[in-house]
């Protein structure tokens, strides 16, 4: 057997899946192979390894106060901000996360807040008074209120926003910036998701909750990005 | 879509034991303490598994944060015709495979090789003869090699199961992870 038909199938013989023909004339190579034979021990160790990772890492930090005032258990995320930053908010209050790097995140921020300014400008022509969506009108009395929150935060950070910054910290804060965009597409799918099922349950109270909490979740990731811009 | 019989499950010593139906049931009737007691079991491993697809701590609490907010929303789907870990691993891995599909795609079109330099995980100024951990290693491999490796080496998933999260071929998923086993042994080789 040549050596690069050995190492053609090695991970093969590591997986299983040969024939026991196959195999034996593999592990025979590999016995009289001293180069083969280091590299199938690499490869089996790596696996080994692989399989002895603990399974179980605790986070550094609860993060069970962020979940429960998602499912409207707890206080209004609001009130919580300054003291505990949870989940999407962490990104932006994260002392470890360099101030250059928040910075490169605001360029691609920018993205993420005029798309919501666009959606918000949707939402406004659709309702007939101008101001909140008529789809609001089922649905609990806080909920308006949050809703125009909302849209008065994302008009506040457009405004704060101040550009340029160079293509290296662009580069560098993409994943903080598609962190923002990715928490306020999540947001808003579960928003209207959650809107769709009190249109038919309006008297539901778990999902009435679970609608402010997530108004609640969008306010708080909005005033963590204004605050992120103010600071940085 | 069949629900996996294979994958997470298939490779968990230690793993919290599996909630009754009582638990199950209370949480779908919307009771926080419960589901608060169904986190604490399961969140060291869903953190687990989120850190090392993502290579990234800080990302991965906030993906533990939203497969646990889908936990919720989703448990009047769960219908115990699996393991509710198998379940709730899938969710944690559909999740993370949300948040990372752009950088997996790209990796895989990078050209096969070394990651960066600068990606390495060697510490500046130590000594040089240090072996770096595995767990260090795995979080420097290139987005799409490691939540190969991660999903089959690790958690235990087979190929055609993790061609489907990943919405790649079989083939792809293998070439993958021989480039991670590649990568991984030259990182700690060093």
């Amino acid at each position: 057997m040549r050596h690069e038909d050995f190492r053609a199938h090695f991970h093969e013989l590591v997986d299983g899946g040969l024939s026991e023909a196959q195999r034996r004339e593999l592990e025979a190579h590999a016995d009289a192979c001293s180069d083969c034979g280091r590299e199938l021990r690499a490869l089996r160790e790596i696996v080994a390894a692989a399989q002895a990772l603990p399974r179980s890492i605790e986070p550094p930090r609860d993060l069970w106060p962020g979940i429960e005032t998602a499912i409207g258990r707890a206080a209004p995320v609001h009130a919580r901000v300054q003291r505990a930053p949870h989940g999407w908010r962490g990104w932006f209050a994260t002392p470890a996360v360099p101030r250059w790097a928040a910075a490169g995140a605001m360029a691609l921020l920018v993205i993420a807040i005029f798309s919501l300014g666009r959606d918000l400008d949707r939402n406004r022509s659709a309702a007939p008074d101008g101001g909140a969506s008529n789809s609001t009108a089922p649905f609990p009395a806080a909920v308006s209120g949050l809703e125009l929150q909302c849209r008065g935060a994302g008009q506040l950070l457009q405004a704060s926003l101040r550009l340029p910054v160079g293509p290296g910290t662009r580069a560098a804060a993409t994943s903080l910036a598609d962190g923002l965009i990715s928490g306020l597409s999540i947001l808003d799918r579960s928003i209207d998701e959650t809107r769709q099922a009190l249109a038919s349950d309006p008297d539901n109270p778990a999902l009435q909750r679970m609608l402010t909490a997530r108004y609640q979740q969008k306010l708080a990731l909005l005033h963590a990005a204004l605050l992120r811009v103010e600071t940085t | 879509m069949v629900e996996p019989q294979i994958g997470a499950g298939s490779r968990n010593p230690g793993a919290p034991p599996e909630p009754d139906a009582r638990t199950i049931d209370q949480v779908r009737a919307r009771d926080a303490q419960e589901f608060e007691r169904l986190y604490r079991a399961y969140a060291g491993r869903v953190y687990a598994l989120c850190r090392r697809l993502s290579g990234d701590p800080v990302r991965a609490e906030d993906l533990v944060q939203e497969t646990f907010l889908r936990v919720w929303e989703r448990i009047g789907t769960f219908e115990g015709r699996s393991r509710f870990s198998t379940w709730l691993y899938r969710l944690a891995v559909n999740r993370a495979t949300d948040v990372l599909r752009a950088e997996i795609r790209r990796s895989l079109h990078e050209t096969p090789g070394e990651p960066a330099e600068d990606a390495m995980p060697v510490a500046r100024g130590a000594d040089p003869g240090v072996r770096i951990d595995l767990e260090a290693a795995i979080g420097a491999l290139p987005a799409g090699a490691r939540f190969v490796f991660v999903l089959h080496d690790v958690e235990g998933y087979g190929h055609e199961e993790i061609a489907e999260f990943g919405g790649f071929t079989v083939g792809t998923s293998k070439s993958q992870l021989y480039r991670a086993r590649r990568l991984l042994r030259e990182m700690l080789s060093r």
